[in-house]
């Protein structure tokens, strides 16, 4: 190779570059995130099923806003926002079931604690 | 051939720079305010760590796997959406492990609720059983008391026949006082108070039946016929019914138990005017007084 040859492929690590810099970051979502926002969906209305609205009423709110915008960014087309919006409203969900979950495990802990008690006064009379 | 050598070596040293240039840019971020940005993300990370229940929890999993992620992020923009979700996985992980806890609580719980459930059901057999015992040990001893008493009123029933056989073989009357045996007149020696022999008999037999009664006394009265003044009637009555006391005494009956008195004339039986009337006025009758009854 000639020095000029050299000089030629050197400017190949420009697309390489500029690839990269393409693949990183800002690139936009090209398809609406339909799937993420059905997923979140059923994860609010698992959610609710599981009574969140009574022991996680502040988590499930959120989920619901955050439905709520990624379908508004859809509208908007703003896919890469509205896939975000999706993601948080998914883990909203989740966390709102999870709480619930936990606080309705930890009633029937101490229901069952309560009835052991009341049963132990009754049966020493 | 050299200077080939030379030209490729530039070559790959210049795409070499190049690549690592851009992944300069791409892979350590130049995220300024990372710290902040990632703040509550780590925090969260760490408390659930630190949380004793979320050990083998999987979701904890899920938890450093997004931590890592949001730690990655090229742009602020990408990293504080990652970093809210890496928060939330941790709240989720936590929340899980609460639940695992609280249901293994109630596990342990509906064992511990069978086990008193079961003492109290033994305590309650323990309690039957006592009480059955209890039960048969009333009836056994209900049943004692009453075969005593069976037994009691048997052995009554017998010592009232032998009374009752005891009074009828001294074939007396029955009055209003007691029981009234007569000695005749023949029992004693004419006109005088001494008993004959023939009298033994009777007063062994009242003497056996005070002795096998000791709670009845036994009245002796003496009467006479109207011949003769009152004064010897009196006596001679007196005399006899003495005579029978003291028979009654040697036969080991203590005198306290008897009471001895004459009538004379002055209680008869028949008319004084036919001799036959006249022997059966000449009589002592003994009276065992009815249980109880005072001397008088």
């Amino acid at each position: 190779m000639t020095a000029k040859t050299v000089a030629i492929y050197s400017w190949m690590s420009v697309p390489v570059l500029a690839g990269t810099l393409l693949m990183s970051g800002c690139g936009n979502a090209l398809k609406p995130p339909t799937d993420k926002v059905a997923n979140a969906e059923l994860a609010i209305s698992r959610a609710q099923d599981g009574n969140a609205q009574t022991y996680a009423p502040i988590e499930l709110r959120q989920a619901e806003d955050h439905l709520q915008k990624a379908k508004a960014a859809i509208q908007a087309e703003e896919y890469k926002q509205a896939k975000h919006f999706a993601e948080k409203a998914l883990l909203d969900a989740t966390l709102a079931e999870s709480k619930a979950e936990s606080e309705t495990a930890r009633q029937a802990a101490k229901e069952m604690r309560e009835s052991i008690d009341t049963l132990r006064q009754e049966t020493n009379r | 051939m050299r200077k080939t050598g030379i030209h490729q070596s530039y070559f790959i040293k210049t795409l070499a720079i190049s690549m690592t240039v851009s992944s300069l840019i791409t892979g350590c971020s130049g995220v300024p305010e990372k710290d902040i940005i990632l703040k509550d993300a780590r925090d969260a990370y760490a408390e659930a760590k630190a949380n004793p229940h979320t050990t083998n929890v999987e979701a904890m999993y899920d938890a450093s796997q997004a931590l890592e992620k949001a730690e990655k992020a090229e742009d602020a923009e990408k990293m504080t959406h990652l970093a809210y979700l890496a928060q939330k996985q941790a709240h989720i992980a936590v929340a899980v492990a609460e639940r695992k806890t609280a249901d293994t609580q109630r596990q342990g719980l509906v064992k511990d609720k069978d086990s008193v459930l079961i003492a109290a059901r033994e305590r309650q057999i323990v309690a039957k059983s006592r009480e059955v015992e209890m039960a048969t040990l009333q009836a056994r001893r209900t049943r004692g008391q009453l075969l005593a008493e069976q037994a009691k009123t048997q052995q009554l029933q017998s010592t009232t026949q032998q009374l009752q056989k005891q009074l009828a073989e001294l074939k007396g009357r029955q009055t209003e006082r007691g029981l009234v045996l007569t000695l005749g007149d023949v029992l004693f020696e004419t006109g005088k108070a001494d008993l004959l022999s023939s009298a033994t008999r009777k007063i062994e037999s009242v003497a056996t039946f005070l002795r096998q009664n000791p709670n009845r006394n036994v009245l002796v009265e003496g009467h006479t016929d109207n011949r003769g003044s009152e004064d010897y009637n009196l006596g001679l009555s007196q005399r006899r019914a003495d005579s029978v006391r003291f028979a009654l005494i040697r036969s080991r009956i203590p005198s306290n138990r008897i009471l001895a008195r004459g009538f004379g004339e002055n209680s008869s039986i028949a008319s004084n005017s036919t001799e036959r009337g006249r022997q059966q006025n000449r009589r002592v009758e003994i009276t065992i007084l009815n249980e109880g009854e005072i001397l008088r």
